[in-house]
């Protein structure tokens, strides 16, 4: 009996061996995770004046929903009436479907006082995409601006979206400064 | 079957331990493959299907901003952004709750099965040996088909790795193409003043005679009046520039502000574009008429041409028509109104915003350079100097590129790429309209009414007065630039008095030395600027007649070329051609057309 039972062969090696696999995959995805808690040194930011807002931080995060997103930066903005960031060019002065250029209706128009209205981004609505922050950039102040929110980024080792990116917009930062904010001397 | 069989009479492990195992490990295993199913049909949809419901409704958009009295269309697209809004977060929401769900069915699935093999393990027995031969047969056969897939494998990769070089991937675009090179921008004239603004035309080949009453060597003629199938155009002083086979100059009214591109070929109309007011403008701001609401010339890379305003209001358009981008710099405080052109220096659009000071004194003014390709600022520098009409002109000096500009009291260069001053001399007085020329080292400047002054380019830092030499001091033009092949130095005055200098004699004790000639030209007036082709010097007086000088040191007028209109705009010369925008019409002139 304790002879066959110290005796392994072929099979049963190979057969162990990927049980081991798999339960060492899941090990280290249950470590990878708990590592997450351990504050990294560096995060990855998009640089604001290098950004060209093309569209590919909707579509090559590793996560299905971007952890990019769209960020305000309302001492640049000129609350206007007519934003060109949430409204289509040429567009009626109206909060229809039909009007906004947002393709989540991710930002909210929130009236201040004539003739000036706040624009704020609904974050969980926001897929990246970008066209606000085009449209901003062209025809108003450039306010609006894409960053990657750290609540929702894994922080790959390799960005899927730094390696897209056609503007090298992609920077490593400290991560005691984990922000690259539009008009803000001194960054967050 | 027979491991059934032995484990049922030689394990000790529970039935119904192994039972429950192997039935969490179906369940689970169940589970997960309609989970995986449903996150692959969620993938499929989303990145195949849903992308094109979001193409139609962006297509209802546009037709509804066609058409936007369409109430009904209005209404479906209202409904579909509801339905792709909630499509889209519901199964992102999906996604997200069903990869958690797909991982733990896959972790459940592999411990039940771990469970469901201890609990049937069953120890070896010694089993009667089957046929030996034909095992060896059978294996035989799978290393033969394992031996053959692993060829056919290293054949297809080997395959791959020398196509994969040899395929030519779309690479991801940048904004689009770089800036022009110096080669492109000289061929063309693509700011106030052509090639570094200096009013000199590389081309030889330019008509020096023709005659718009029996039509010698005119090309073609297109009405700005809206008669004879032209477009009826907004008024503007500004002068064409031209890329390629594209003519731009802008038009506006204290109401509407457009951009006019015109066919070099044909003179047709390609495309006139209203160019949206940012500018808030209260009742009473008005500009002196002289100057009107479209002084500043436009600029153009051959990617995009550029206009701004006396509102402030700049803008940008590709060369088809689209606006690319428009902003406002804010309402500059001028005293006669807004008119310095725009200066190209690579991709970057460069504006002397000069203004009068605050209600405090500070100094107002700055340089501005913004990418042409976004109208993004790369960069802004303060200036200590009043109001201006003056155009910065970008100059190849002997080792860098220079930012040249004048106004009241100093004159300025800067490093164009930057912005950083690399030097500066005061005190010069006075509104400063005529712009910046150079010759050799030296950048040579108007101070109306007063002198001429130049000023080494090769020097650095702030300057004192004596930084200042004066080259003359009488026929001083208020409006029109100067103009120098290097050794001659030639001005026309609003009245007709052109003068030529000589810029040879490194000093002289009196500046009237230099002096080689002046000539009246009587009952005209000149607003456009003078133009050198070959060894032309070409003078457009306001009643349409170009006076084509010899550049000699003595005035000689070889000939003339006369056209029926207004004229205030200085004119454009590209190979063999000239453009001249009058009042009434727009022209083109070419040497046997
Ligand atoms: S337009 Fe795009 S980037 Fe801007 S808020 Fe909406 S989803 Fe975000
Ligand atoms: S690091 Fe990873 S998670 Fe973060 S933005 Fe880049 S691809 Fe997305
Ligand atoms: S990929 Fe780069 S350029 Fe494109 S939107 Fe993201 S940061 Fe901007």
């Amino acid at each position: 009996m304790a002879e066959q039972k110290t005796s392994l062969d072929r099979r049963r090696f190979f057969g162990q061996g990927l049980w081991g696999a798999c339960f060492a995959g899941i090990g280290t995805a249950a470590g990878f995770l708990l590592g997450k808690t351990k504050k990294p040194e560096t995060l990855w930011q998009i640089d604001p004046s290098k950004c060209i807002a093309c569209g590919n931080c909707a579509t090559y995060c590793v996560l299905e929903h971007s952890a990019v997103k769209c960020v305000q930066a309302y001492a640049i903005c000129g609350y206007c009436d007519f934003c060109p960031g949430y409204l289509e060019p040429g567009a009626r002065l109206s909060t229809g479907a039909e009007n906004e250029l947002c393709p989540t209706g991710a930002i909210e128009r929130n009236f201040i006082e004539d003739p000036y209205y706040e624009y704020n981004i609904i974050e969980d609505k926001c897929i990246a995409c970008g066209k606000c922050v085009k449209a901003c950039e062209a025809f108003g102040n450039g306010s609006l601006f894409l960053q990657v929110r750290h609540d929702r980024c894994v922080n790959c080792n390799e960005c899927a979206i730094a390696a897209a990116c056609p503007a090298d917009a992609f920077v490593r930062v400290p991560v005691e400064h984990p922000y690259l904010l539009k008009g803000v001397k001194d960054h967050a | 079957m027979d491991n059934k069989t032995n484990t049922a009479t030689t394990s000790s492990s529970p039935p119904v331990a192994l039972s429950a195992a192997r039935a969490g490990a179906g369940v689970a295993a169940v589970f997960a493959l309609i989970i995986a199913g449903f996150l692959i049909g969620n993938w499929i949809e989303m990145t195949f299907f849903f992308p094109r419901q979001e193409d139609r409704l962006l297509e209802m958009k546009q037709a509804v901003a066609a058409d936007p009295a369409d109430e009904q269309l209005t209404l479906q697209v209202r409904q579909m952004d509801q339905t792709l809004m909630q499509k889209r977060f519901r199964r992102l929401d999906f996604s997200k709750k069903g990869g958690y769900l797909l991982l733990g069915c896959v972790t459940v699935l592999l411990l039940s099965l771990k469970f469901a093999q201890y609990f049937e393990y069953r120890h070896p027995m010694p089993q009667p040996q089957p046929d030996q031969t034909a095992e060896q047969v059978r294996s035989a056969k799978r290393a033969r088909f394992s031996v053959t897939v692993a060829l056919l494998a290293a054949a297809v990769a080997w395959i791959v790795a020398i196509v994969w070089p040899l395929v030519q991937f779309e690479a991801p675009t940048l904004i689009e193409t770089g800036p022009p090179t110096i080669e492109e921008v000289n061929a063309n004239w693509a700011t106030f003043r052509g090639p570094q603004g200096q009013g000199i035309s590389p081309y030889t080949n330019i008509p020096i005679k023709w005659d718009a009453e029996n039509g010698t060597n005119i090309a073609w003629e297109t009405s700005l009046r809206g008669e004879n199938g032209g477009p009826e155009t907004l008024p503007g002083f500004n002068s064409p520039v031209i890329w390629e086979n594209h003519i731009f100059f802008c038009g506006a009214t204290r109401q509407q502000r457009q951009v006019y591109c015109f066919d070099l070929q044909t003179g047709q109309l390609r495309w006139a574009r209203d160019v949206p007011m940012l500018a808030v403008i209260d009742e009473d701001w008005e500009l002196m008429e002289d100057t009107g609401y479209a002084a500043c010339t436009m600029a153009t890379d051959g990617r995009r041409a550029y206009t701004i305003f006396p509102t402030g209001d700049i803008a940008a358009f590709d060369m088809e028509g689209n606006l690319v981008w428009n902003k406002n710099l804010g309402l500059p405080q001028s005293a006669y109104g807004y008119a310095s052109s725009l200066a190209m220096y690579e991709d970057l659009v460069i504006i002397q915003f000069d203004q009068f000071e605050d209600d405090d004194g500070n100094p107002q003014s700055r340089m501005i350079a913004l990418d042409g390709a976004t109208g993004r600022m790369a960069w802004e520098t303060p200036r200590p100097v009043r109001d201006s009409w003056s155009s910065p002109v970008v100059v190849k000096t002997a080792d860098q590129f220079q930012l040249i500009t004048c106004a009241e009291p100093s004159v300025i260069a800067y490093n164009p790429a930057d912005g950083q001053m690399i030097w500066s001399a005061a005190e010069l007085m006075g509104d400063m309209a005529p712009s910046p020329v150079i010759a050799g080292n030296k950048a040579y400047f108007i101070e109306v009414y007063n002198r001429i002054v130049a000023v080494k380019t090769d020097s650095t830092g702030k300057l004192t007065e004596e930084a200042f030499e004066t080259i003359a001091e009488d026929d001083l033009p208020d409006i029109t630039s100067p103009i120098t092949d290097g050794k001659l130095l030639w001005m026309i005055t609003t009245e007709g008095i052109v003068s030529c200098w000589d810029l040879t004699p490194e000093s002289v004790s009196d500046p009237s030395e230099r002096m080689l000639y002046d000539h009246e030209f009587e009952k005209e007036s000149f607003y456009a600027s003078p133009v050198l082709a070959g060894s032309k010097l070409y003078l457009l007086g306001n009643k349409g007649l170009m006076h084509i000088l010899d550049t000699g040191r003595e005035y000689k007028e070889q000939t003339q070329g006369k056209i029926d209109d207004m004229c205030y705009a200085s004119p454009a010369v590209v190979d063999g051609t000239i453009v001249i925008r009058g009042i009434n019409n727009l022209w083109c002139i070419k040497a046997n057309p």
